[in-house]
């Protein structure tokens, strides 16, 4: 088990005394994950991530990495920072550098890499995110809506880190972009990098993400695989639209390997399946 | 880190303070802070102490705010007590190579640093209990004298409000910089001044390019709902002076002139 978080309670000064972000949340991280945090907004996704990262401290409970308590005493947050990367949404308006390869080796210098190392984990983490190396000595300012996401992506990526946390990584985007960010996502979770991502599009948690949690005021409502969370009856309850697939899916009652459809493939196969 | 900044804040509240003009409060805070100032020693210094303290009781603000502002310039009180302990001359107490601390040193400069603990005390109470878009509203009619010169005071005005509502959310968007720095590993809170002075350098570029984009943004917003300027403008609310305002001014001048008449006549 990578991350871990335990009964965490935490409460924002702005929101009053009574109402808390997070009432209790249990959530454990292991290795090649894909979680997807679902819920209304307000629901305490965002919240989840900054606890999962070190950034904001429970008022109660604990978070763990590798079994350790991060805000024990003598606890290594660098180590933490280094191995877990965050992705903010909106994360183009957080670049810190005058150059694309400024803003992307920000993270590995403050890890004590230099020189060439430096440069070649820039470069790494440029072409991960299928960037050309020329926009490296461009502003990220000057770069298009898409190619900023994707320069924010390297800057996380350039520390290798072991568990993505992303929060609504392609809100925003075009549906080109979109799909090219969520194959990218993809293949990094293919070759071993959990991921715990938050987003309100459910479609886009149907492609991407194996397991979902759900988050009502703090709580969590519910959790299991993607398949059984999307399809379940509940989920309007929890203000949470299903995908279309799966709407179309009840409609016509179509199956999939005798489970609910989740997939517009999956549907396409059941309605063919019954054609025959 | 940037939100913990309690100095100017406006505490909404019903209070008798909350509820006066703000230019009689404005009056009010620049007679205190000459009274702080009246070279009339510790006595004097008492007597504003005592005056202030009914006022923050009437304010009904909680003391913990206006201690949280105090707490936020120490350096400021202790630079100004050094300074003024070591630089006055006087009958000595210690002495340090060639530094010496003199009792009237140390008296200057307790005296010194406790005239301006009050000072941000007196323009606590004035930020705490008067909301900036109603202070600049009455900035602007205090300004309209000044229009028949040239002045335009509802651009002054105007700037200064946007520029005081722009404080809440540039201190949320600092908050929201430091936290994506810490999650790419800078580590904010260690080694000397320099180096976390240093550390912060990084913020600068997104800070400004964020106020930049907001101030386009909201100069657009204004555009397009119709704004031209002050030329015609009626006024959402319309600001009166009351009988209590009119009873604080007059007690706040009589003070004001007894004083100065002691300090002018009384020797």
């Amino acid at each position: 088990m990578l991350l871990e978080l335990r009964g965490v309670y935490f409460k924002y000064a702005e929101l009053g005394a009574n109402k808390a972000a997070l009432n209790g949340i249990d959530l454990t991280v292991s290795e090649g994950d894909s979680i997807a945090l679902v819920g209304p907004s307000g629901s305490g996704k965002s919240t989840v991530l900054l606890h999962l990262d070190g950034l904001l401290r429970p008022a109660a409970g604990r978070v763990l990495y590798m079994g350790g308590d991060i805000h024990a005493k003598g606890f290594d947050l660098s180590r933490l920072r280094r191995d877990v990367g965050l992705l903010f949404q909106f994360a183009e308006t957080n670049f810190f550098g005058q150059t694309v390869y400024e803003d992307v080796a920000y993270a590995p210098l403050n890890h004590g890499l230099r020189g060439r190392a430096l440069a070649q984990a820039v470069t790494r983490a440029l072409e991960m995110v299928r960037l050309a190396p020329s926009v490296k000595d461009r502003s990220p300012f000057s770069l298009s809506g898409g190619e900023k996401r994707k320069v924010a992506l390297a800057g996380v990526l350039a520390m290798q880190p072991r568990v993505l946390l992303l929060d609504e990584p392609t809100s925003g985007l075009d549906p080109g972009t979109r799909a090219n960010l969520l194959s990218l996502l993809n293949d990094l979770n293919r070759q071993g990098t959990a991921m715990v991502m938050v987003s309100h599009d459910l479609d886009e948690v149907a492609d991407i993400a194996r397991q979902a949690v759900v988050l009502k005021d703090g709580r969590v409502a519910d959790k299991g695989s993607v398949r059984e969370v999307l399809t379940s009856p509940d989920l309007e309850s929890w203000d949470l639209e299903p995908p279309e697939a799966v709407r179309l899916g009840k409609l016509l009652g179509l199956k999939s390997k005798g489970m609910p459809v989740l997939s517009e493939a999956e549907a396409v196969s059941a309605i063919l399946a019954r054609g025959k | 880190m940037f939100k913990d900044l309690r100095l100017g804040q406006f505490m909404p509240g019903n209070s008798f303070v909350h509820k006066l003009d703000p230019g009689t409060k404005l009056w009010g805070t620049a007679v205190l802070i000459l009274l702080v100032f009246l070279p009339a020693g510790w006595p004097g210094l008492l007597a504003v102490v005592l005056l202030l303290a009914g006022i923050i009781a009437l304010a009904g603000v909680p003391l913990k705010h206006y201690l949280t502002s105090i707490k936020a310039l120490w350096p400021i009180f202790l630079v100004t007590l050094v300074i003024n302990s070591l630089t006055f001359p006087g009958k000595p107490l210690a002495r340090l190579g060639p530094v010496v601390l003199s009792s009237e040193g140390l008296d200057a400069g307790l005296f010194m640093a406790s005239r301006l603990a009050l000072t941000v005390l007196v323009t606590g109470v004035f930020t705490f209990t008067t909301s900036p878009v109603d202070l600049t509203d009455r900035l602007e009619r205090l300004f309209k004298p000044l229009a028949r010169l040239g002045f335009p005071g509802h651009e002054v005005a105007l700037m200064m409000t946007i520029a005081i509502r722009f404080v809440p959310a540039i201190m949320e968007e600092g908050d929201r910089l430091v936290k994506a720095l810490q999650a790419r590993g800078a580590d904010l809170g260690r080694g000397g001044p320099l180096k976390r002075a240093r550390g912060f350098m990084p913020l600068l570029i997104p800070l400004l390019i964020g106020a930049f984009r907001r101030a386009d943004d909201l100069a657009l917003a204004m555009e397009v709902r119709c704004y031209r300027g002050g030329d015609g403008r009626t006024r959402f609310r319309e600001m009166r002076l009351t009988v209590p305002d009119y009873l604080v001014l007059t007690a706040v001048t009589c003070i004001l002139l007894f004083v100065l008449g002691v300090r002018l006549f009384g020797r």
